[in-house]
Order: structure tokens, then C-alpha cells, then sequence
């Protein structure tokens, strides 16, 4: 199962906080909803193992970055919503810009790779 | 109060068709009772898993099958338990100060259990024929051998039987009062057949040799020689516990990984699980047997050696006698300050000592190793200083046994792990409900 799988545990375990952070920056969630986004984003490149994404919630909610409520949803059950807070928006932006730099620098020597090849 | 609000889905009119609010019920049950994860985080989960299968099932899934396919997505039980737990730190040295509480408990147990047979095997047997020093080397070897079969032997078996772990922790924490009666009893059987064994043992071998063997003498111990083996096989066993525990330890900071949501990333989960468990268990039994003694004694023999410098004051012994008591219960009790400390007041302590772990993991060990064995270092000063203290094993001072503490210090070793680890599940319980 994890050998189909796109990216190694690793990576998926170091952007899971700016994939969560992202989602959340439309506007707010709840957990099945989450992954259902990232894996139609991805195509179905990202996958995570759904129980695991709650404790990294819980985590967010510890650090101030996320809060939550529960709602009722238009079926009668409850569901637990995430809302980003200031600090999450905060810890974003510092996300974003080392996903960028890091990003922009492989983009810029695999585009003097194929030139050169 | 997440069951009542939940169950608005449909029921099946069919006895023998799927029902999924049963399905669910069940699903729950098997996080154990009680769960480790909280009411709240149970529904949240609850709430994920319905989501999911009213969506599966709405793209053609039958009810069962969709049921299975979430249950399997949302990924193994305990993992999931484990990684709820680590995202808080009170719940994390809560959980390592039970197991160091069972550690102090388990090992007791089995150490005393483990000495009898390699008494008789190694210490008489072999040390009547041969040599009584060699004998009580080998016998103190051959109980930490003994220790080390029986921990192979439970591991295995709750190895291959993961549902009797469960079940027998479930037991405890449903009649805490049994258990702790449990573990006292346990403790104090295995204190009456050690001293059985050793009254028959005194009081019958003598004759037996005589009648079996009479031209045969035992050859008779060198006092000054059986007090250095005795020594060295203190240091030596010392030195192999604290050796366990850094390779466990090395082993454990290697093969941790927290948030790992990626699929796959829970491949040999439990094993790394009980691995983690079982390095605080040892520390526990390593920290409060070994390492408060050792600290015990470095503080008592400067002070007992004062004390015989500044001459004999009733005063003063009984003055020492008191701190003695004192520091042995405060001492006793230091690994759980210590947890205690990690997780309400000082969290950042925890972290700075992970970090140092992580980063000379062989310093750290060789320290951690010292700091166990502090003693180590006195004794040459002692040596050398030609002034003898008297410092039992147990870190009982010599005035301790004339104010007629050490029974009752004998009880309380017997009784605290008990009451010790009977207090920490209880507070567990009560995290869990809030």
C-alpha cells in the first residue's frame, strides 16, 4: 500500500501541517472533509492515514493555531469544525515561504538541468 | 453522551442485516475499557468514520463493506491511541511514570522470585563444593540471568497474546483495590519464600552436608574476600542494568516518529510501542533500586564519615538517623517528582533532555551510567582515608536499624510501588473523563 503510494512517509509527514494550514486558510473544516481535499488537490498523490490527522489537529489547537467547535450538520450529526486563528495564518506565511525557497531552488537547477541535457 | 447523539442514521428491519450504529458500538468497545483516548476525541473520530462510510456508501459500497474499508483508512487502534497521546505532555509523563511504577513492581517481583533457585543452584550447591566467594558471584549473576528468562518468557507471551495484555490491564483498572492488594500480597509472598528458603537452608543444610558428605568440609569464607565479591557484584550488576537501559534508550530515540500520518509509516507500530514501555519500566526499576541508592549513599557517607569526625553526640546520630529516613523516602520517590515536574510545571525541561539524548547520545549515557554508580567514585576516597561506614544495600543507614526504621521501611517498599502506581492510574482515568 505504501509502496504505490507518490511521496515517502517522510515527506508526507513534513507537509502535513502546511497542507492542514492551507485548507484551512479557505475557510473552516472538519477532519473528513480535510483529507477528502487533499486528496482530490493531489489526485489521489497524497494519502494519509485518516486517524493520524487528528492528533496533528490537536496539536495545531494546542499551539493557538487552529480553534474548533462543534456544529451540527445538515445531516443531525455533530461534527467538529477548524477554524484558523491568527497565530495559524502567522505560522502559514513562515511555512509558505520556506516551501517557496525551497521550491523556487530545485525549479531553478532542473531548468538548468533540461538546458543542459 | 457522543452514543445517544449520534444514532439518527436509519436501523435495519432485517435481524440478520448489517447495522451499523451496532457496528460502530463495537468499534469502540475495542479501543478497550477504559479507551485511551478521551469521550470528545472518540466522537470525533466516531463522526470521521461516519462520514466516511455515508460517502462509500453513497458511490455503490454495501453498508459492510463500506464500514470495513473506513475502519481499515482510518489505520491501526493503538498507533492512533499512541499518537493522541504524545501530542500532550501531561499525558506522556503520566504514562512513562505507570510504567516506571510497573517496572519497580515487575522487576522487584522477579528478582526476588529469581534469587531463590539461584541460590540453590549456584550459591549452595556449587559454592559448598567449590568456593563460597565464587559461589556468591555466581548466584547474584545467575538471579539477573533468572530476571532476564522470566522478561523473555512474559514478553513472549503477551507478545503472542496481545488480547491477554489487554485484558489484564482493563481488569486492573476496573478494581484498582485488587490490584493493589494484588501487587502487596505478590511482593510480600515472594519476601516469605526467600526467607523460607533461607531458614531451612540455615538451619538444615549444615546436618544434610554432614549426613551426605561427612569426611567432606565445607571450606569456610574469608570474610574480607566474600565483602569485596559482594562489592564488585553490586557495581558489576549496577553497571549491566544502566548498560540496558542506554541501549534501550539509543534504540527508542532512534526509532521514534510522531505525526506520521503517511500509510506505512505504522510498520512494526506495537513492537516500537512496547519497546518504548519497556525502557521505562527499566528505568523506573534502575532509577529507584539502583540510582537512588547509590545517590543515597553518596550523600550519607560524607556526612556518616563527618559525623564520626565531630565525635559521638546522641544528638547528632538520631539527628542523622532522621535525615537518613528522610532522604531515602525523598529519594525513593525522585523519578515520579521528577515525571511530575516534566508534566505540570517545567515541560521544557523534558525537551531540553530529549535534545541532549538525540544529539551525545554517547555522552549522555556515559553520564546517566556515572551519575547511577556515583558511589563508585567514593569508595577509593574511603579506601584511602581508612575510615569505615557501614552502608548496607539499601541505603539504610547503621542508625536506621537501632531506631528500628528498617522494618518499617521494608513495608513500605513492599507496599509503595502499589499504592504508587495505583494513585497514577487513577489520575490517568480521571484525564481521560474530562
Amino acid at each position: 500500500m505504501y509502496s504505490n503510494a507518490m511521496l515517502t512517509k517522510e515527506l508526507v509527514a513534513a507537509s502535513t501541517v502546511p497542507l492542514v494550514l492551507s485548507v484551512l486558510s479557505e475557510g473552516e473544516s472538519y477532519g473528513y472533509a480535510l483529507i477528502q481535499r487533499v486528496r482530490e488537490l493531489s489526485g489521489g498523490e497524497i494519502e494519509w492515514t485518516d486517524g493520524m490527522l487528528y492528533p496533528v489537529l490537536h496539536w495545531m489547537e494546542r499551539e493557538g493555531f487552529v480553534e474548533s467547535e462543534w456544529k451540527e450538520a445538515e445531516t443531525g450529526r455533530r461534527r467538529k469544525y477548524y477554524q484558523l486563528r491568527k497565530e495559524g495564518r502567522g505560522a502559514l506565511a513562515k511555512e509558505r515561504k520556506q516551501w517557496l525557497v525551497v521550491h523556487n531552488t530545485l525549479l531553478k537547477l532542473w531548468k538548468a538541468q533540461t538546458r543542459s541535457i | 453522551m457522543a452514543r445517544g447523539s449520534q444514532h439518527t442514521l436509519e436501523t435495519m428491519e432485517s435481524p440478520n442485516a448489517f447495522d451499523l450504529n451496532e457496528a460502530i458500538r463495537r468499534w469502540r468497545a475495542e479501543f478497550g475499557s477504559p479507551s485511551p483516548l478521551s469521550a470528545v476525541e472518540l466522537e470525533e473520530l466516531e463522526s470521521h468514520l461516519r462520514d466516511h462510510v455515508a460517502a462509500l456508501e453513497a458511490s455503490g459500497m454495501s453498508p459492510e463493506a463500506a464500514f470495513r474499508a473506513a475502519v481499515k483508512q482510518l489505520g491501526d487502534r493503538q498507533r492512533v491511541a499512541t499518537e493522541f497521546t504524545k501530542i500532550n505532555p501531561q499525558r506522556v509523563w503520566l504514562e512513562r511514570a505507570i510504567w516506571m511504577a510497573v517496572g519497580v513492581f515487575l522487576f522487584s517481583a522477579l528478582l526476588r522470585l529469581a534469587d531463590v533457585p539461584s541460590n540453590i543452584i549456584f550459591g549452595h550447591s556449587l559454592g559448598m563444593r567449590w568456593n563460597p566467594a565464587l559461589g556468591v558471584a555466581l548466584s547474584r549473576f545467575g538471579g539477573l540471568g533468572g530476571v532476564a528468562v522470566m522478561t523473555a518468557l512474559l514478553w513472549f507471551v503477551f507478545w503472542r497474546r496481545p488480547g491477554w495484555g489487554r485484558a489484564l490491564v482493563g481488569s486492573c483498572e476496573r478494581s484498582l483495590l485488587a490490584t493493589g492488594a494484588a501487587m502487596v500480597l505478590t511482593l510480600w509472598g515472594c519476601d516469605l519464600l526467600r526467607g523460607w528458603y533461607n531458614y531451612a537452608l540455615y538451619r538444615y543444610l549444615p546436618r544434610l552436608h554432614a549426613w551426605l558428605l561427612p569426611t567432606v568440609q565445607p571450606p569456610y569464607p574469608d570474610e574480607t574476600v566474600m565483602n569485596r565479591i559482594i562489592m564488585f557484584c553490586g557495581i558489576a550488576e549496577n553497571l549491566i542494568w544502566a548498560a540496558a537501559l542506554c541501549v534501550l534508550a539509543a534504540r527508542v530515540v532512534r526509532a521514534r516518529q510522531s505525526f506520521s500520518v503517511a500509510i506505512g509509516a505504522q510498520k512494526n507500530a506495537a513492537n516500537g510501542l512496547w519497546l518504548e514501555r519497556f525502557m521505562w519500566m527499566i528505568a523506573g526499576w534502575v532509577l529507584v533500586h539502583f540510582g537512588i541508592g547509590e545517590l543515597h549513599s553518596a550523600v550519607m557517607l560524607p556526612a556518616l564519615w563527618l559525623l564520626q569526625a565531630l565525635g559521638s553526640s546522641a544528638v547528632l546520630q538520631h539527628l542523622a538517623g532522621l535525615t537518613t529516613a528522610a532522604l531515602h523516602v525523598a529519594l525513593w520517590a525522585a523519578p515520579f517528582w521528577v515525571c511530575w515536574i516534566f508534566t505540570t510545571r517545567r515541560p521544557r525541561f523534558a525537551g531540553w533532555m530529549l535534545r541532549a539524548f538525540q544529539q551525545r547520545p554517547f555522552w549522555m549515557s556515559a553520564g546517566v551510567t556515572l551519575l547511577l554508580n556515583v558511589t563508585f567514585l567514593l569508595w577509593p576516597l574511603l579506601e584511602w582515608t581508612g575510615i569505615h561506614v557501614n552502608t548496607p544495600g539499601n541505603g539504610l543507614g547503621p542508625i536506621i536499624s537501632e531506631w528500628n526504621f528498617g522494618p518499617w521501611m521494608v513495608v513500605l517498599q513492599r507496599v509503595a510501588p502499589a499504592v504508587l502506581l495505583l494513585v497514577l492510574v487513577r489520575w490517568r482515568m480521571k484525564l481521560r473523563e474530562a
